[in-house]
């Protein structure tokens, strides 16, 4: 491995399926509401279905947000390619793969990055965050993978709402 | 009130009192119950875009906005502010003796 090359692998597991998690990869509306705290904001620059070029702003420490220019590409049904440019740091891809497990879905997380030599003396400090980042991001995630999946396991329509609660005596 | 709705026990004053905003399912739906200006309001904490918890979102008096997406309603009428025409169902609520009864119409 070069001096300029960091891997980061993530694991997780979730009582959801891998549809559900790809169908929250492909929501790409609720970065800067749900994942508010690292994403400082993120525009979403060309979409095309669940495909999208978005410049999001990541917190990297408190205070300091950094500019990445990011192609979202999933790779129906368990995949899904982050590829990331950012002027300071380089590049970073992050490669999401789903697998079902027993209890619902396990996603493997790897961070791939080729950093710029300026941002070499700070690798360590980078692992550290992404670590931090990716956990962060999956509790918020999981959060809302599993209330959907209530949601949806009541009969919850998007757009609509939940079904009213069955009629009784009065 | 609709024919064949009922009136089920939601939970007591003072709990809301403590919890600030207290959300709690009642059959299928997810009631939320707060005191806004001294006025006990009772809504669905349900976000009708994809299901959202409104009580985790971020709630400025008058309105409140959707923590998943930004979806954000008007308090006092549960009316979405946004694009889409359509508000929060209504839950009708009472108070009997400290205790907090709501309301849930039939299944249409």
């Amino acid at each position: 491995m070069s001096l300029r090359s960091l891997v980061v692998d993530m694991h997780h597991d979730a009582p959801v399926t891998v549809a559900e998690i790809m169908d929250n990869f492909m929501d790409h509306d609720h970065g800067p509401y749900l994942h508010k705290e690292s994403m400082a904001s993120s525009e979403i620059l060309y979409r095309s279905g669940d495909t999208c070029l978005q410049k999001i702003w990541r917190t990297f420490l408190p205070g300091l947000s950094l500019g990445w220019i990011t192609w979202f590409q999933p790779i129906p049904p368990d995949k899904v390619l982050i590829y990331s440019v950012s002027t300071l740091f380089g590049e970073m891809e992050i490669l999401h793969q789903m697998t079902p497990t027993k209890e619902g879905a396990h996603l493997h997380s790897r961070y791939s990055l080729t950093l710029n030599l300026l941002a070499v003396p700070l690798k360590s400090l980078i692992r550290r965050r992404i670590v931090r980042w990716n956990e962060k991001l999956w509790q918020e995630d999981l959060s809302l993978l599993v209330r959907r999946n209530e949601m949806l396991r009541r009969g919850f329509k998007d757009g609509v709402g939940l079904p009213l609660a069955r009629p009784g005596p009065t | 009130m609709t024919e064949g709705s009922r009136w089920i026990r939601f939970g007591e004053l003072d709990e809301v009192r403590r919890a600030g905003r207290l959300a709690r399912w009642v059959d299928n739906q997810e009631v939320l119950a707060f005191f806004q200006h001294d006025k006990l309001v009772v809504m669905s904490n349900v976000c009708l875009h994809k299901g959202g918890p409104l009580n985790e979102g971020q709630w400025d008096g008058s309105t409140v906005t959707c923590p998943w997406h930004g979806w954000r309603y008007e308090v006092a009428t549960g009316k979405c502010l946004g694009k889409a025409r359509c508000s929060l169902p209504a839950i009708a609520h009472k108070v009997e003796e400290g205790i907090i009864h709501v309301c849930l119409g039939p299944v249409q």
